[in-house]
């Protein structure tokens, strides 16, 4: 039944023949990374943030993927112009990609902008979604501050930045790289948290067997 | 190894089916399957850089050239499989090959090999619909251009106007009538238009020119560079990237005209014939500004277009 979810190794199922962009996983235990994979003609390419810079290359690394039907093939042309735009661009130029909100190396959700420049790499995917699609593409509203389990983290985390706690915790909240892989099962958005919860469990115990 | 794309009629187990003990029907079905993939390769590429070969004692023949041969190969199987090959010598003969494969009664594998990897196409090919010819380009083709002329006619009960360009020589433009209401204090003037041109193939058919609007004096050498550049590139990618840079160019040079030029492209691309990631590219630029006065209604009606192309894609 699992295989239902179209979940793939990237260097495996490239057979495809029709552009699509995906959700790509890259598995570890300690640190799970993400970025989008994406099949242009016959072009197989990951685009992501290593936390260290932007980074727009031919497929590397052994990702799980999973197509997002939130992006048409046609479409596939756009968002791969759009991509490089953002490589480009580290900082912004007309508002695009940062669109207002922004994740911290942590995952924190951030509103505010002197901070807002370093996020995680399930940030940025995110972000660049946020960018391209006409709708948002998660309800971030549904994942709250207990979603990050590190203890005083936000009060270490703004004495550090020299932040007003006030200002920033109702941002404070933490969504993973399996959180993200699974959100690519659904279509409708905004995608809930609850819709991912009672897949990614199913999605984790699927990517262990394949590993 | 050398790369090459293989067909082979295996049985349950994957193993190949002997050529020992095949029935006069498998044979058949293996023969036509070995022809064809051989008239598709010399279709593509030269007959010297090919070689094809039996694996001994069994049902499995491979075309084998150096990578980027097979590659070609492969990519115009791709082609066909998604129906966009205008090549008849692959889509007669993988439409032969299909047909074979899709039967119940015998098993195919047909990938293509490299070093590293082995890519299924039985699957693709399977799963594809019957393999025909791409359907015939389209007799025209859409562009934006900026035109300039002497206006010395406007109106009509369906509005346009003419640029005059003397010795009989002249254009029509259609417009609304809110246009055409707008363009009329340039009556007996030179003016600039951002046009929709649709130009046919057929050389002794007229362009037709509809009305976007009219450019200001500032940015027409800017509209005019982008466009020439726009309707010279045919690769999808880049011209979409010369959209970014022109805005981008806007942006830092003319920094008060930046709405009034997304409201020039948001109109201009409004139109189905433009590719959908043509449409959504000026979106995906335009968003932050949605709710602006000067974007907002235009951007809606993009956006429209947009998603009734995106349904029907």
């Amino acid at each position: 039944m699992l295989d239902l979810l179209h979940i793939v190794k990237s260097h495996e199922d490239s057979g495809s023949t029709a552009d699509f962009v995906a959700l790509g996983y890259l598995h570890d235990e300690q640190d799970p990374h993400t970025a989008f994979i994406i099949q242009h003609k016959e072009y197989l390419t990951e685009f992501h943030y290593d936390g260290g810079s932007v980074v727009y290359t031919t497929l590397f690394d052994s990702y799980f993927h999973k197509n997002t039907l939130t992006i048409h093939p046609d479409e596939v042309p756009a968002f791969i112009v759009y991509c490089k735009q953002i490589k480009q661009k580290a900082k912004p130029i007309y508002g695009f990609f940062y669109s207002g909100e922004f994740y911290d190396e942590e995952g924190n959700y951030l509103m505010n902008k002197d901070l807002g420049e370093r996020m995680t790499c399930v940030g940025f995917c995110l972000n660049v979604l946020k960018g391209f699609l006409e709708e948002d593409y998660i309800d971030y509203t549904d994942w709250g501050s207990e979603t990050h389990t590190k203890p005083d983290y936000l009060k270490s985390y703004c004495k550090r930045y020299n932040l007003d706690i006030e200002k920033v915790k109702a941002s404070h909240r933490r969504i993973t790289p399996l959180e993200y892989l699974t959100s690519g099962l659904f279509s409708n958005l905004p995608i809930r948290k609850s819709q991912i919860d009672s897949w990614k469990d199913d999605v984790r115990e699927y990517l262990v067997k394949r590993l | 190894m050398i790369t090459q794309l293989e067909i082979a009629l295996k049985e349950a187990n994957e193993q190949s089916v002997s050529l020992a003990s095949m029935s006069p029907d498998a044979l058949e079905s293996f023969m036509i399957v070995m022809s064809s993939l051989k008239s598709i390769a010399i279709s593509i590429v030269k007959e010297s850089e090919l070689t094809f070969s039996i694996t001994e004692g069994s049902a499995a023949c491979a075309v084998e050239a150096p990578t980027h041969s097979i590659q070609s190969i492969h990519k115009e199987i791709d082609l066909a499989i998604t129906g966009e090959s205008d090549n008849e010598d692959v889509t007669i003969n993988l439409r032969k090959i299909q047909k074979q494969i899709k039967r119940k009664d015998v098993d195919y594998r047909f990938v293509y090999k490299n070093e590293k990897n082995t890519i299924d196409i039985h699957t693709p090919l399977s799963n594809a619909k019957k393999i025909s010819l791409r359907r015939n380009r389209l007799p025209y083709v859409y562009k934006l251009k900026v035109v300039g002329g002497f206006l010395n006619e406007i109106g009509g009960k369906n509005p346009n106007y003419h640029f005059d360009y003397g010795g009989g020589e002249k254009i029509t433009i259609e417009c609304t009538k809110e246009n055409a209401q707008s363009i009329n204090r340039f009556l007996y003037k030179k003016m600039e238009s951002l046009l929709l041109c649709k130009e046919w193939e057929e050389s002794n058919k007229k362009n037709e020119y509809t009305h976007v609007a009219v450019i200001e004096d500032d940015l027409i050498i800017h509209f005019r560079a982008y466009l020439d550049d726009y309707n010279k590139e045919n690769e999808l990618v880049k011209k979409l990237t010369l959209t970014y840079n022109f805005v981008d160019k806007i942006f830092e040079e003319q920094s008060n005209k930046e709405n009034k030029v997304l409201n020039f492209l948001l109109i201009a691309f409004n139109n189905k014939n433009f590719h959908l990631s043509e449409l959504k590219t000026l979106l995906v630029i335009s968003k932050p500004f949605k709710e602006h006065e000067t974007i907002k209604e235009v951007r809606a009606a993009l956006l429209e277009t947009y998603q009734k192309k995106k349904i029907n894609a």
